[in-house]
């Protein structure tokens, strides 16, 4: 299990990756979100994302605003992705962790996520 | 169900007749019969269930030579499938899948090989277009979106071409288009490939495995569905009876074959489009409809099954799964029992290779499936203990699988006769689906909407 500061470490360092992939930027230009992220293990680790123009803008601990989008699933899963060492679409992640919004929202997330995995 | 003989030569009346014992005209069957109404199924076949097809290995494995997962968001033929009894399992989908591009043989883990990165994020990238395009075709007329005529103008191919940088990504986004159509990319319109993926939900949903279209199979086989509905309605389907005309008037419409005539006063046209376009109509359908039946073909596939004494690449770390740039077989799955012996691997040949393959020598093609299986799983998969092939082209009532797509310009230019019913006459089948169209899902949501517009029709 990860704690919530382990939690908020990774995702402090996934927004970075984020921020650096011209990829990201390029491919989700225009995509406007509010984030909700829960570990579903692990008491008050909620977190905050918003996204703006494509760009993930910030994190922030609890939850904040109405959310586009709400990812959920157990700490250790949610961090292995945060750091990028486990396939946001491997097949067991596929079942572990689950997004909720529209279509749209969770769509330009997977290929977000997957990005930032594949270095691009 | 009534057998073939006592079928012979029969002159029937019911309320509605319905012509196609597949899911779809079971579905319509089933809901109509519910209604109080009086219907009857005749189906030129032996047995119902139209693609999907249960046939058991020499060794009783059951082994599904048609249509066979089911996956989230498909709620109407899990609905079914729970009225009727239909247990499902979960296909076997642990540890890493198998990519062979350029001679070479790689593994990685989920929907999309991550190999070489770059691929890899040109192939997300033209996935994510092409779902976003993909929400903006209106399911129950794609033939409006804002840039229908400008898509169904070109094929999925061209969009590749023109789209999608690297060469490998272009070479998996085509090998995806096989595998979700058993045609080639080149073969359907773009507009076409949007909407088939708007209806169900996105590529996720139609490429994934676990949390997609593959993930759960039936116990008895997807065949036990249609069979279990079948025999729920026991004598009012009527088994080896092909129907060859239809005939309507002011007074009812009859459908008549060599073994059975039945009159009613409404019909379910239940089977795929292209087979629709050969029943002879009287008086003969407008050409608008005909010239849609003419135009929208069936895809190409071999399903090929091999059983081992177990299945040995589980122990491996495999999943079973590959994707491969050659060979006739480049899609494969575990295809094994709920029990997990024997193992089984199942293979598909599709479109161009299928029509390749086709024309060859079963002894050839087998070499050839079986070289595939060799490549990507090592010696002891190309010596299977019994090696099972079922191409749907040479199926006189089906002609082709999974399903008849739309070459291009075909929705923008006849689109709006797929569903619309011609005097007495409504038609069914996966292709008139708006959700899950091309998938059993999409069937049962035909018979259902079918039923419901017969029951207005009949004022029920």
């Amino acid at each position: 299990m990860a704690t919530k500061a382990e939690l908020r470490e990774a995702l402090d360092d996934y927004v970075a990756r984020a921020q650096a992939s011209e990829r990201v930027r390029k491919t989700l230009k225009g995509w406007n979100c509010v984030m909700h992220i829960q570990a579903t293990d692990v008491p008050d680790a909620e977190f905050t994302a918003t996204i703006q123009s494509g760009e993930l803008l910030s994190v922030e601990d609890g939850l904040h605003g109405a959310a586009d989008l709400i990812v959920t699933g157990g700490s250790e899963d949610l961090a292995k992705v945060f750091w990028g060492e486990e396939n946001p679409a491997s097949n067991y992640m596929q079942g572990a962790i689950q997004s909720r919004g529209s279509q749209d929202d969770v769509m330009r997330l997977d290929a977000m996520a997957m990005f930032i995995y594949l270095g691009q | 169900m009534q057998p073939a003989a006592q079928a012979r030569s029969q002159v029937r009346r019911a309320q509605v007749v319905i012509v196609g014992a597949g899911l779809a005209g079971l579905t319509a069957a089933r809901t109509l019969v519910a209604a109080g109404v009086d219907a009857l199924v005749v189906e030129a076949r032996d047995r119902a269930g139209g693609r999907t097809y249960t046939r058991p290995a020499s060794d009783g494995t059951l082994l599904d030579l048609g249509g066979q997962w089911i996956g989230p968001t498909q709620d109407r033929i899990a609905a079914l499938a729970a009225a009727v009894g239909a247990d499902t399992f979960s296909t076997y989908d642990t540890g890493d899948n198998i990519s062979f591009r350029d001679g070479a043989r790689a593994t990685y883990n989920g929907a999309i090989p991550t190999v070489d990165p770059l691929i890899s994020g040109d192939v997300i990238e033209a996935l994510l277009n092409l779902n976003m395009m993909s929400q903006e075709v209106p399911l129950d007329a794609p033939w409006q979106a804002a840039s229908a005529a400008e898509w169904d103008a070109q094929t999925a191919a061209t969009w590749i071409r023109d789209n999608v940088p690297s060469a490998g990504a272009r070479q998996m986004l085509e090998l995806g288009v096989q595998a979700v159509f058993s045609a080639e990319a080149r073969d359907i319109s773009l507009l076409h490939f949007l909407f088939y993926t708007h209806s169900a939900g996105g590529l996720r949903n139609l490429l994934g495995v676990t949390g997609g279209a593959q993930e759960r199979r039936f116990v008895r086989g997807a065949q036990s569905v249609a069979n279990q509905t079948a025999a729920e309605l026991g004598e009012r389907v009527l088994l080896s009876a092909p129907i060859y005309t239809v005939t309507q008037d002011e007074r009812g419409v009859t459908v008549a074959g060599d073994t059975v005539s039945v009159t009613a006063e409404r019909a379910i046209i239940a089977i795929p489009p292209p087979l629709a376009g050969r029943l002879r109509y009287a008086p003969a359908l407008p050409g608008y409809r005909d010239q849609l039946t003419q135009r929208m073909p069936m895809g190409s596939v071999y399903k090929v099954h091999c059983l081992y004494d177990a299945p040995f690449w589980r122990e491996e770390g495999l999943t079973g799964q590959v994707s491969s740039d050659s060979g006739p077989v480049r899609i494969t799955f575990d295809n094994s029992p709920p029990a997990g012996t024997p193992g089984v691997l199942l293979g598909f040949i599709e479109g161009d290779e299928a029509r390749y393959w086709g024309r060859r020598p079963m002894e050839e093609r087998r070499a050839a499936a079986l070289a595939c299986f060799g490549r990507y799983f090592g010696e002891r998969a190309a010596a299977p203990q019994e090696y099972v092939e079922y191409s749907w082209a040479e199926e006189e009532f089906s002609r082709g699988c999974y399903a008849a797509y739309m070459p291009t310009g075909v929705w923008t230019a006849y689109g709006e006769a797929l569903r619309e019913p011609i005097g007495r006459i409504h038609w069914a089948g996966t292709e008139t689906a708006t959700i899950w169209n091309g998938y059993m899902d999409g069937a049962v949501q035909s018979g259902e909407r079918a039923a419901a517009e017969v029951l207005a029709a009949l004022g029920s």
